[in-house]
């Protein structure tokens, strides 16, 4: 509400849009509203969760509906993209440039002068963990810095509207956390963010509200435990990537939440658990305490897509 | 009902304009040009040409040659090179290996590159149009054939107006003789460095590999001119077409014929002809960037 007790606009507005990309859907007639704070797009692979995101930064068109994203139309209107700050999936760029340099590079893209462009890459480079890191090439960053860097590329100009694409894709548990409480800081702080994952206890740290898509349609709106309560009842399969898999694996098995483990190579293997929370925690509790060097954590893609459709058949059912 | 701190500021002080933005694409490409090694080492020699045609000026137009008592080849050397309008323009023609060079190597993979990686999002989720992106990754390759070919012609064509003796025809004749060679050297340069970064932005826009694009647009320069030679050979002269005429077809022979025209020399290809497949040339790669970019755009790249 504003000071005058008029109702305020949602940051985005979308009324009856969809988008085909020749036969194929991208997503089909959604009509969400998308308030101040955090909200988690879930989904599995090809659901809609990055044409709904391309759409709302003003990289594609609306086939059909209207769009307004802080109450303008955010297609070919380059004013409006001073407020979006857009964290995409592909991150290979300017190698040659350290980190600080990308980012900065890009805040003069935003018309920022120099001096200002600086001092805001080095604050956002602060405020992602990679003051450290921020002087070597890029070429030369794992995927969780690269990663750090979209991120700080993404909130750099200060953004009302942060569009976060699988932020967390190849983060270690220490990253992720972190991350968690940045994004839950930009929230706090009244401004809009959207973040896309599908690994649902990731959004359940930052936020209750959360727009699950399968299909080009959005599946559910709003809270996040009905959905997570109904996955919960479906096994999840995680692949882990660490230095000590068998180690890890037997410790992981001894849990009563972990169904199975499969080894898959020296470094990789695949864990089958009925309460991914639970999971999460104590995962990130154990490679502490026992000093393992965890690369990676994902839901297996299949699975994520059989879990999305089992809610899907529910949902058309 | 969630309750926020509504803490934060959105940016509100001062921005540089649009034309800032855009070059800020060309500025960065540079800079990460330059920090590889082979590149810093080729666009060094690319003005070993311009140190060599300097220090000719140089000793032409100075008794440095006499006073280290190299007399004899003073005559030979002024019998030899005479710095005039052809001077000039080979100057230009013989920077085009290292023009072709920088094309083939940072033009061929400007867009394809970005493409191929999904970057091309990240420009345009900034204050910048899809046809801002377009003119920094021009400007890019524009500004660097320039200052390989016109900003070091204009440089030696002044310090042959410096250096020219009191009563060298450079001097004595300079508004009647020399003042119109600005006006070639640098509607050759741009037309030349225009043509080229457009050309193969448009070869970049249509591949993933920056390879393949580069690849692409030599097979085409190449074979281009190979099939118009013998179109030309094997229809010849049609109604007021003449058979040098198909040659405008050619990038190739476009530029050298353009050249010869600016330059007042003899050309075999004739200026319409020539203007022509230029602007037809143009025209193709126009469209081709607007179709690559809408393209990129409706299919989300």
């Amino acid at each position: 509400m504003t000071d005058n007790g008029a109702p305020t606009l949602p940051t985005v507005r979308m009324n009856g849009v969809s988008r085909w990309y020749g036969e194929v859907l991208g997503i089909n007639k959604i009509s969400v509203d998308i308030q101040p704070g955090i909200t988690g797009l879930v989904g599995p692979n090809g659901s809609g969760k990055s044409t709904l995101m391309n759409l709302i930064c003003g990289l594609i068109r609306p086939g059909q509906g209207h769009l307004l994203v802080l109450g303008q139309d955010p297609w070919n209107n380059p004013a409006l993209h001073r407020q979006i700050g857009y964290c995409p999936q592909g991150d290979r760029f300017y190698e040659n440039f350290s980190g600080l340099q990308f980012v900065r590079a890009m805040l003069e893209m935003h018309g920022h002068g120099v001096d200002w462009a600086a001092r805001a890459a080095a604050e956002a480079l602060a405020r992602v963990g990679m003051v450290e890191a921020a002087n070597r090439r890029l070429r030369g960053y794992s995927k969780g810095m690269r990663q750090r860097i979209k991120i700080a590329l993404a909130l750099a100009h200060q953004p009302a509207l942060l569009v976060l694409d699988e932020p967390f894709d190849g983060l270690d548990p220490i990253g992720r956390r972190e991350m968690i409480q940045l994004f839950a800081e930009y929230g706090q702080e009244g401004r809009t963010v959207l973040v896309a994952s599908h690994i649902l206890h990731e959004i359940e740290q930052m936020t209750e509200r959360i727009l699950v898509m399968s299909n080009g349609y959005v599946l559910a709106e709003g809270g996040i435990r009905e959905v997570r309560d109904q996955m919960r009842r479906h096994p999840f399969r995680v692949l882990l990537r660490c230095d000590q898999p068998r180690r890890l694996a037997a410790l992981l098995l001894a849990e009563p939440d972990v169904l199975g483990a499969e080894i898959e190579d020296e470094r990789t293997m695949t864990l089958v658990t009925n309460d991914p929370d639970s999971f999460y925690l104590r995962l990130n509790q154990m490679v502490v305490d026992e000093g393992i060097d965890l690369d990676l954590v994902t839901l297996a893609d299949e699975n994520v897509s059989s879990i999305f459709k089992y809610l899907a058949g529910k949902e058309h059912h | 009902m969630a309750v926020y701190d509504l803490s934060y500021q959105t940016y509100t002080g001062p921005r540089r304009g649009p034309v800032h933005r855009w070059l800020a694409i060309a500025r960065f490409a540079w800079v990460e040009m330059l920090s590889r090694r082979v590149f810093a080492i080729l666009f060094t020699l690319a003005w070993l040409q311009f140190i060599v045609r300097l220090a000719l000026i140089y000793v032409l137009n100075t008794p440095l040659l006499k006073s280290m008592g190299f007399e004899a080849l003073i005559g030979p050397l002024n019998e030899a090179i005479s710095i005039d309008a052809a001077f000039f323009k080979s100057m230009i023609d013989w920077q085009l290996p290292f023009c072709f060079m920088f094309v083939f190597i940072l033009g061929a993979g400007a867009i394809s590159r970005d493409l191929a990686h999904n970057a091309i999002i990240l420009y345009i989720v900034k204050p910048i149009g899809r046809y801002e992106y377009l003119l920094g990754k021009f400007a890019t390759l524009f500004l660097l054939l320039l200052a390989l070919s016109w900003l070091q012609t204009m440089a030696l064509y002044f310090a042959q107006v410096l250096l020219a003796p009191e009563t060298s025809a450079w001097r004595t004749e300079f508004w009647s003789q020399y003042f119109w060679l600005i006006f070639p050297i640098t509607l050759y340069s741009v037309l030349l460095s225009a043509s080229l970064s457009l050309l193969v932005l448009a070869f970049s826009s249509t591949a993933r590999s920056g390879r393949y694009a580069g690849i692409a647009f030599l097979i085409y320069l190449i074979g281009a001119h190979t099939v118009i030679a013998l179109l030309a050979e094997l229809i010849g002269a049609i109604g007021p077409i003449q058979a040098h005429d198909w040659f405008g077809l050619s990038p190739l022979a476009i530029g050298y014929a353009l050249g010869d025209w600016l330059f007042s020399q003899q050309a075999e290809v004739r200026p319409a002809a020539a203007w022509f497949g230029l602007a037809l040339h143009w025209l193709v790669a126009g469209a081709i960037l607007k179709w690559r970019l809408d393209g990129a755009a409706r299919q989300g790249n």
